[in-house]
């Protein structure tokens, strides 16, 4: 027992920090939900019962925004994993001499989100993006204003998550890289010598073997892309006609702009709910060993 | 179904580790041929460049009459059992005995008939579908035993598969291994730095020592006729006792002991005849010696007697000879003898000897091994 009581008095700094820090904070966002409240006099209340759920439910503003968010992150998420994956079987296929390499590859990490964002905007913005001056000089399109990366309503919410794509792949590469190293040896070489190539090695072996590994990068990543905002933000503002507004910049124009605290607070709750409901699937789904 | 034959493999590690030296012999088609040496000697290297997994710096290896210096391990046709046993942990046992099947393609029945098949021979059908950190140590390895042998392979390379196994279980499977073996008549190459395993598994074994073959031979001839000092000291336990000495005429001179060699030695050993002061190095296996007072014979020496083991049937006798010791090059070998430089004897149990006597020590003189000093070579 007084082992039992120890371990609770180490954590007790840690559970009050909590409860300070987040359990406060999201107390007071469920509660403010409830209620008709304006940014600048958060002391009115008015009790309105679950109609700002209601409101957030059917506004196509927040549809749009939330559907939006699903689009950037899936398609932030898909590419980092892609090139994150081939960057580190590339580096442990050349192993040892990749250290140079994995050192340089991780660089984007040190930078800054805001930066990134201004990086890409300069990149990919109307008439004097450089982007599109190096796809017409290698021949990809005819002249640099064919493609209006951040002002065509149809793409912009694709091009915005380049940055963000650039900016994390290295991550996702230094994590599953991470992992490659911890599949012992020998299961590769008895795969080899079972007669697997080296594509059934990775999809029978590898891959498997990964699944945890999978599962921290997409609830990690996946949360972060969802809740994006200081990317987005900086390159776009959410325009052109909202067409690049996500979800967190939605709360955001509501809380700010429209000075709606209680609506906000509703779809943050929201917000929440659906994310840890999202990161429970991945936890129970992928990380669990199978366990029978 | 295949031969094996290695020659003049050579592996250098980076730009100058050179583990395996010129290692050349034949496996016929059907034997047992075990890898033996201490740790370190290149067993696994050699196995694993039969395997395929590591490259063949010069030399040519062929299986089954074909160079496969450049062939991919998948396309060798052997199969392997890890010391690790290296199951998918992610599959069941079932899938793992599967997996080198599904590789090969094999239609679903016929795939579900062979693992059935194996997993009767192993008796391992009731945990078919289990996954293998559910089982135990013993059943793991008939997983990855199972994974061998349901493939039909041209050769099976093993390497340790019984290190991780507690004694007594080694024992079941040694004998299990062996009689599958037998049985399938597959090729095989089995690594072990256990000469008990060696001798009582193989139909022939390879010592190794240093990258470099020793010998190779059935385990009777290692025994009775090792090529040099290492070979003798590596083979038979407790190791035979190496002790520098002189030979003049028929008199071997064994520090302050003496006494004559008889015809037979000669006979079988031809170049001794007629040595004057030649020095040898003189091998007396632990069980060519007894208590003379129980069994006397033409030869004896006086030894002091530093302890005693009994074990029943026989007692393991700790003897104080006053002739320099030979050390044969087993970094294994020593610490087990104590103090590394007492010769041990398998006394009868009828022997009354206690530590701290001198006992007079019968040897059977025409069993002794002699070696050149120089080269370290049998005299024959
Ligand atoms: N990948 C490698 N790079 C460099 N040296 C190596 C490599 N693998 C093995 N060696 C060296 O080659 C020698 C032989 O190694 P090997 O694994 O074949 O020994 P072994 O006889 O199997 O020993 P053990 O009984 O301990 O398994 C050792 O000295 C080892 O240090
Ligand atoms: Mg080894």
């Amino acid at each position: 027992m007084t082992e039992r009581r120890f371990v609770y008095l180490m954590l007790a700094p840690a559970a009050l920090f909590l409860g300070l820090l987040v359990a406060y904070p999201v107390g007071l966002l469920v509660f403010n939900s409830f209620f008709t409240v304006e940014t600048i006099t958060p002391d009115v209340r008015e009790w309105v019962g679950f109609e700002n759920y209601i409101d957030a439910l059917t506004s196509s503003r927040i549809a749009d925004s939330a559907w939006r968010t699903v689009k950037y992150s899936v398609f932030a998420l898909g590419f980092e994993l892609i090139f994150g994956f081939c960057a580190a079987l590339l580096f442990s296929a050349i192993a040892e001499k990749s250290r140079w390499h994995r050192t340089i590859f991780a660089l984007p990490l040190m930078v800054p989100p805001i930066v990134a964002g201004l990086l890409w905007r300069f990149l990919l913005v109307g008439q004097i993006g450089i982007l599109n001056y190096g796809l017409a000089a290698i021949g990809l399109i005819d002249d640099p204003g064919d493609i209006r990366w951040l002002s065509d309503a149809d793409i912009v919410i694709y091009s915005v998550a380049f940055a963000d794509i650039w900016l994390t792949t290295s991550f996702v590469a230094l994590v599953a890289y991470a992992g490659l190293t911890n599949i012992p040896r020998d299961l590769i070489e008895a795969a080899r010598v079972d007669g697997a190539n080296a594509l059934k090695r990775f999809w029978h072996v590898t891959l498997p073997l990964l699944r945890p590994v999978i599962a921290v990068i997409i609830i990690v990543r996946g949360v972060d892309a969802a809740k994006t905002f200081d990317l987005i933000w900086i390159q776009t503002q959410g325009g052109p006609r909202n067409q690049s507004e996500v979800f967190s910049m939605n709360i955001y124009q509501r809380m700010v702009r429209f000075g709606d605290l209680g609506e906000a607070s509703a779809s943050a709750t929201l917000f929440l709910i659906v994310m840890l409901v999202l990161a429970g699937i991945a936890y129970w789904k992928i990380w669990r060993p199978s366990h029978d | 179904m295949a031969e094996i034959s290695l020659n003049n493999i050579n592996k250098v590690y980076g730009d100058d580790f050179h583990a395996i030296h010129d290692l050349s012999f034949d496996i016929r088609d059907g034997e047992f041929m075990v890898f033996v040496g201490p740790s370190g000697c290149g067993k696994s290297t050699a196995l694993r460049m039969v395997a395929g997994l590591e490259t063949i710096t010069s030399g040519t290896l062929t299986v089954g009459g074909r160079v496969v210096n450049e062939v991919d391990p998948k396309d060798r046709d052997v199969a392997m059992v890890f010391q690790s046993y290296a199951l998918y942990p992610h599959k069941s046992v079932r899938e793992n005995i599967a997996f080198p099947l599904l590789m090969a393609k094999v239609p679903k029945p016929e795939i579900d008939r062979r693992v059935e098949e194996a997993a009767e021979i192993l008796e391992l059908t009731a945990h078919l579908d289990r996954k293998p950190g559910k089982l135990s140590g013993g059943q793991r390895q008939r997983v990855a035993m199972g994974r061998a042998i349901v493939r039909q392979p041209a050769a099976f390379l093993m390497d340790e598969p019984l290190s991780n196994l507690d004694a007594k279980l080694r024992v079941q499977m040694r004998a299990e291994i062996a009689s599958l073996q037998r049985r399938l008549g597959v090729t095989t190459i089995y690594v072990t730095h256990d000469q008990v395993e060696a001798m009582t598994m193989g139909d022939r074994v390879a010592v190794m020592k240093a990258g470099r073959l020793q010998q190779v031979d059935t385990p009777q001839a290692l025994y009775n006729r090792p090529d040099n000092v290492f070979v003798a000291a590596f083979i038979g336990s407790p190791s035979m006792n190496l002790y520098e000495a002189e030979l003049d005429g028929r008199t071997l001179t064994l520090g302050t002991n003496s006494f004559d060699i008889p015809d037979a030695v000669f006979e079988k050993r031809p170049s001794l005849a007629g040595a004057q002061k030649r020095p040898v190095i003189v091998g007396i296996r632990p069980e060519h010696m007894d208590d003379a007072d129980v069994r006397p014979a033409s030869a004896q020496i006086r030894a002091r007697v530093t302890l005693v083991e009994a074990l029943g049937a026989e007692s393991m006798v700790h003897l104080a000879i006053d002739a320099p010791w030979v050390d044969a090059g087993d970094p294994d070998a020593v610490g087990e003898i104590g103090d590394g430089k007492a010769a041990v004897a398998r006394f009868s149990p009828k022997s009354g000897v206690a530590a701290g006597d001198t006992a007079t020590v019968a040897i059977e003189a025409e069993e002794l091994h002699f070696f050149d000093p120089e080269t370290r070579l049998s005299i024959w």
